[in-house]
């Protein structure tokens, strides 16, 4: 496995997809209904102090090439105590991944195919998943450069296409209700869209086969990259549709490319548009699955079988058919519950183990 | 262990009867559904657009349209007796306009706006127009000769003669549903009538015939409060109402000058308006256009002629403006947005205005109305015929 | 085992091994007093060159009288006296089994245990002519041949250089078949090569007959269906992958070499792209990859368009289409996968049929398939268009191999796009990308210029660079030597 190498450039796409993948119908919903129209704002905000998680990833990816961040915490907290707080990541990345399953699997039947058992999706996006995650990581990050590609086609022939019906007065008023909500929206924001970055921290510096120093300049051109394309879908969201309209549907991101008509005549290709955002929760599930994989086999130093990822799918399916009751109670997690959940696992954690070893030093 | 997740495929294969698999001959697609009062509730009405007519073969069939109605309590309801009707599984994705008769729209129409956005099969950006006169089944049911499938008569219909004439205008479900959930402005909303008789008119040998017996016509346009509909408009009223609001393109006026009539077409307009701090509104109009029609004895080449035609245009474009806003005003409906711009502008301003705006408010609003129209050409004659005539 | 030292001991060996069979000749001829005798297999080698070089050098040698050290003195007479290329000496059974069927003639000399082998060969070949499966519109028209030497010869006389090397091993128990691995020592990745021989000499197999045979040694995936080694049959296409830096493998009697690593870039290529205008060859490799998205795409999504996602298509083709399907008895998929399975029977029936009936059984099976079956009422008409444009984009490809590959995904996007629609195709293209990615042949992944992305690669393979501006190698190979041209063609 040391032996395969992944690029730089398939990392950096790995980055795209994991800061893009919770933005429909997690993030974006919350961010509507915290900051109303100036959800836009948050996203600049959040921009900007993204770079304090940003900073911190980088500086536990450095601090060890050979190792990722098992054998980090492993290191720095000696061996029980961490092989402890690993099994509680893992768990936590467990449900967090279900939770993002539970959003596709919503998405989906609830605008494409709403006649089907949601168990048949499930089973049909498990066979994709177990699939992949058999496979070493260089073949993931060679397939999640392909899907960037389609991803971005996708993404800038929308943009594009609802340039046009842009209205500058829904936006305004702005500051309406202050300062305030713009914070919180942009807390939540951070909590769902650059935390996930944790996930990338699984892979040792030594398998990207490029030269060093242009690794920071590479991760943040593509961090920026992937928050302006989120900016301009709030942005665009919020001029086209007004801040009430969007609020009330269930997927607003998805219903506007409803609106994209490519040339003039070719029309409701949001089934087309829309794999953008179902690529993105795709890679991010993957992701997830795989680090939970990587953590169990190195924390029980076992080898990598096959029916560890068969299992982990299995399981997931499971709890995510009997995960939330019903959709408000599953919005109302999602709001108010889980990002303390990821703070605290992605962001205190790491930080607190990271100056620990800064001092004992 | 491929194999086990494969054979799980196949199985499905076979099973998929059960889920959204539908294939197209199962599907009865409906292309217009009008909404009609009934005293059990509603009264809907499906035009079905792939009926076959009797004697095609199945390679190439000419589609018949064939119009289903249903009653029921609730929308829902009253599809689902379509339904038991019907051999076939209604299809409302390819839904082109729904036509909403007056006496539903009188009472509260956002039962039916609820139903037709919830649904997620549906495009919800079709056409959604008021029936005027006549009840919604019948709009339906009247043929065009022009068109092969029907329900495009109505939705092109409306498009063209909002682009062309502008007296009415478009009006999209998502459109009127944004513009309902804004605060401080109320919508608007199109209509359709028939001219002619409007029995039997159902009948595929009408369209044989050269002058067929009914036609279908874009009407004026109707006003709503909240969700209630309040008013009709008439022709000037809604050529004013649409200038200010910006939904104008082309429009045609017919001028009286010293006796004369000119006709102007205008096809650049645009208002801006401006809200001052005491509430008063100033309407900046400025339009471009050329002459279409003279009747004869106006010297064209003469600049005082069209400086005459340019003001008494001015004042036609007035008057319809003012026709409007009283219109609204009397019936204490902000259609403009007026309320809206507060809102935006200043928002501390618009928390003390907004539960009285449109009762208190709104009606007692000076509006001033400044008109600047510039005609650029002539159409291909520099000057009258007659006129030329008189010279020789 | 050692030969015996007289002669006719040695011919009954012969004869009795092979089991008295009819194309053994021998001969006797005496000089002196010392018997000298030959044998040959008639069927592989040629008597003009036998009684032209050996009876006439014989008989010349009667006049001498050799006493003591006749064998050597045999031989070197023999050396220098013969007009002929190869001559040596032997002194067991099995290697005279082995040269007696390679055409050589075994002289023996009694009383002496070895024995000398001249090449008398015969030429069972067809000889240099066109291509019959790559057809080449402009560019040598020359083709290998099933003969080893002139195969050879074929390439040496396009690649001058001297660090053309060959590396020669014999494949097979029983036939003994001499394969030839070809590289240029400086522009390949010797680690490539070696891994190559490796894997040729560790086969342990009784016969190889054709250069097919040894392809899934040379690769490890044999589930994937898509090929990893292009087969070809013209020297130019060969030459140029030599100066790349590819690894190429030729095999006795047999047409097609074998050229290794072969990614899905070099699918799309053609011979002819070398020798046309650059730019014209650029769109024309932009639509044969629009072609191969298009074969295994289409049925999948018209099945997924038609029965799930409805609202994509247009209202007046959707009104018609309803029309069209009304009296149609099965389910979409299964007209679709009827229809191809006939087109595939077509297609086979008529590579099998000899020309002179070619023509005719194809018009009738195309009209019976169209025509008929819409008006019967089979299936609808748009089935059959969609179904004719998959087939006839799938022969776009040169190789047989890339052709059939799609079958397997085809039906794979067929049943995903039945069961779950749109939803279905979209996870069952993650599933043909995930498994395009993970094939690698001699450690080249499977998608090089786009997978890892290498931006000088693209403007070669996917598009086309006029050649003076080609100067330097792309790296994906490992290659040592990457410029091509120096610096006098800057402009």
């Amino acid at each position: 496995m040391n032996a395969k190498k992944l690029h730089l450039f398939e990392y950096n796409c790995l980055s795209y997809f994991l800061i893009r993948g919770a933005f429909i119908g997690i993030c974006l919903n919350n961010l509507l209904i915290i900051s109303k129209q100036d959800s836009w704002l948050s996203v600049i905000l959040a921009f900007i102090l993204g770079f304090i998680p940003l900073g911190i990833f980088y500086l536990i990816i450095k601090d060890n090439p050979k190792g990722n961040i098992i054998d980090f915490i492993k290191n720095n907290c000696g061996n029980t105590l961490g092989n402890i707080i690993n099994v509680l990541i893992s768990i936590f990345i467990f449900i967090f991944t279900s939770l993002l399953m539970w959003n596709l699997i919503n998405f989906i039947s609830s605008q494409y195919l709403y006649k089907t058992p949601n168990l048949a999706i499930s089973i049909t996006f498990a066979i994709a998943i177990y699939y992949i995650c058999s496979k070493s990581i260089n073949v993931i990050g060679r397939t999640t450069v392909i899907l960037f590609y389609i991803s971005a086609i996708l993404f800038i022939l929308s943009a594009l296409g609802l340039s046009f019906q842009l209205d500058l007065n829904n936006l305004k008023p702005t500051l309406e209700y202050g300062i305030n909500p713009i914070f919180t929206g942009s807390l939540q924001y951070i909590s769902y869209n650059i935390l996930p970055l944790f996930l990338i921290t699984i892979i040792p510096k030594e398998q990207i086969s490029d030269k060093n120093k242009k690794f920071i300049r590479n991760g943040i051109i593509t961090y920026v990259i992937s928050s302006f394309s989120l900016f301009v879908v709030s942005f665009f969201l919020v001029a086209i549709y007004g801040i009430e309209f969007s609020q009330i549907l269930q997927y607003p991101s998805y219903h506007i490319l409803k609106r994209l008509s490519i040339l003039g005549f070719i029309q409701r290709v949001e089934s087309i548009s829309s794999i953008q955002w179902i690529l993105d929760l795709f890679v991010i599930i993957v992701m997830g699955i795989y680090f939970i994989k990587t953590s169990i086999v190195q924390t029980f130093n076992i080898k990598p079988y096959k029916f560890i990822p068969f299992t982990l799918v299995t399981a997931l399916v499971i709890v995510t058919n009997y995960l939330f009751k019903n959709n408000t109670i599953g919005n109302s997690v999602i709001l108010h519950i889980f990002p303390f959940f990821n703070y605290l696992f992605f962001l205190i954690i790491p930080t607190l183990i990271y100056f620990k070893k800064k001092i004992s030093q | 262990m491929k194999i086990k997740l494969f054979l799980i495929l196949f199985i499905c294969f076979f099973t998929s009867g059960c889920w959204n698999y539908n294939e197209l001959n199962d599907f009865a697609i409906a292309t217009g559904m009008g909404i009609d009062e009934h005293k059990d509730g509603f009264k809907i009405s499906l035009m079905i657009s792939n009926s076959q007519t009797p004697q095609s073969s199945s390679r190439e069939g000419e589609a018949g349209a064939t119009v289903f109605t249903g009653i029921g309590n609730s929308i829902t309801e009253a599809l689902n007796n379509i339904d038991i009707k019907t051999p076939r599984n209604l299809y409302l994705g390819h839904l082109a306009v729904v036509v909403i008769d007056e006496e539903v729209a009188k009472k509260d129409i956002d039962i039916v706006l609820e139903a037709l956005v919830r649904n997620p099969e549906t495009a919800k950006k079709y056409h959604i127009v008021l029936a005027k006169d006549n009840k919604a089944e019948d709009i339906l049911k009247t043929l065009s000769p022009l068109e092969s499938f029907p329900s495009q008569n109505v939705s092109n219909n409306i498009s063209n003669s909002s682009k062309s004439q502008s007296i009415i205008a478009e009006s999209f479900l998502s459109d009127f549903i944004i513009t309902l959930l804004k605060p401080g402005i109320n919508g608007i909303m199109s209509s359709i009538s028939i001219e002619g008789e409007s029995n039997n008119n159902d009948n595929q040998d009408d369209l044989k015939e050269t002058e067929p017996k009914a036609m279908l016509k874009t009407d004026t346009m109707g006003l709503f409060k909240d969700f209630k509909l309040v008013t009709w408009t008439n022709e000037e009223e809604s050529l004013g109402i649409n200038i200010v609001n910006n939904n104008a393109d082309r429009m045609y006026i017919t001028n009286e000058v010293e006796k004369d009539k000119v006709v102007v077409l205008l096809d650049d307009i645009e208002c801006s308006p401006k809200i001052k701090k005491d509430l008063s509104v100033v309407l900046n109009i400025k339009a471009e256009g050329a002459i279409t029609e003279v009747s004869g004895n106006l010297d064209l080449e003469k600049t005082k002629t069209i400086e005459n035609i340019n003001q008494k245009t001015e004042e036609n474009i007035k008057q319809m403006v003012y026709s409007g806003i009283s219109l609204a005003q009397e019936h204490k409906t902000d259609v403009f947005g007026f309320g809206n711009m507060i809102y935006i502008n200043n928002y501390k301003n618009w928390y003390k205005l907004k539960d009285n705006w449109d009762d208190l408010y709104f009606p007692k609003l000076k509006i001033k109305v400044k008109v600047d129209v510039n005609l650029r050409s002539k159409g291909s004659l520099e000057n009258t015929i007659k006129e030329k005539r008189n010279e020789r | 085992m050692n030969l015996d030292r007289k002669i006719e001991v040695v011919f009954e060996k012969i004869k009795t091994r092979n089991g008295n069979s009819p194309d053994i000749t021998t001969r006797e001829i005496t000089i002196g007093n010392k018997k000298i005798g030959y044998i040959y297999l008639e069927s592989v080698s040629s008597d003009d060159k036998i009684s032209d070089f050996l009876v006439k050098s014989i008989t010349r040698l009667k006049r001498l009288n050799f006493l003591d050290n006749f064998f050597t003195n045999l031989y070197k007479e023999l050396q220098n006296n013969i007009a002929n290329s190869k001559i040596k000496t032997i002194n067991n059974y099995d290697d005279m089994f082995y040269y007696l069927a390679s055409g050589f003639t075994v002289v023996l000399v009694n009383g002496f245990n070895k024995a000398i082998v001249l090449e008398t060969r015969e030429t069972l070949d067809r000889g240099v002519t066109e291509p019959t499966t790559e057809i080449s519109i402009r560019g040598p028209k020359d083709a290998l041949t099933e003969n080893y030497n002139k195969n050879l010869g074929l390439i040496r006389k396009r690649i001058k250089d001297p660090n053309l090397w060959f590396k020669e091993i014999k494949v097979g128990t029983r036939t003994k078949t001499k394969v030839a691995i070809g590289y240029v020592k400086d522009i390949a990745d010797i680690s490539k090569v070696n891994k190559v021989i490796k894997k040729i000499e560790d086969i342990d197999i009784d016969g190889i007959l054709d250069s097919g045979f040894i392809r899934d040694f040379l690769t490890n995936d044999e589930r994937s269906s898509f090929p990893t080694i292009i087969s070809t049959e013209r020297p130019d296409l060969v030459s140029a992958a030599l100066l790349e830096g590819k690894v190429v493998v030729m095999v006795e009697n047999s047409p097609f070499a074998l050229i290794m690593p072969g990614v899905l870039a070099n699918f799309i290529h053609t011979p002819e792209d070398n020798y046309q205008k650059a730019i014209n060859v650029s769109l024309t490799r932009i639509l044969r990859f629009i072609a191969m998205i298009i074969t295994i795409m289409a049925p999948g999504l018209y099945i997924a368009l038609t029965t799930f996602n409805q609202e994509i298509i247009p209202d007046t083709l959707l009104i018609s289409l309803a029309i069209q399907r009304a009296s149609v008895p099965f389910p979409t998929s299964f007209a679709i996968i009827i229809l191809m399975t006939t087109f595939e029977i077509l297609r086979e029936s008529d590579m099998r049929l000899p020309e002179t009936m070619g023509t005719s059984i194809s018009i009738v099976g195309a009209l019976v398939l169209g025509d008929a079956a819409v008006n019967a009422g089979i299936v609808s008409p748009i089935v059959v268009i969609i179904v004719a444009i998959t087939s006839v984009t799938g022969l776009l490809f040169s190789d047989m191999d890339v052709v059939n590959a799609f079958r397997w995904w085809r039906f794979l996007f067929i049943l995903f796009s039945t069961v779950l629609g749109a939803i279905g195709f979209i996870v069952a293209g993650i599933i043909f990308i995930v498994k395009l990615c993970s094939i690698e042949t001699l450690e080249v992944p499977y998608l090089t210029p786009i997978s890892p992305l290498y931006p000088n690669l693209i403007k070669e393979s996917i598009l086309k660079r006029p050649r003076n501006k080609m100067k330097q190698r792309p790296n994906y190979l490992g290659q040592q030597d990457t410029i091509r041209m120096g610096d006098n063609n800057e402009n």
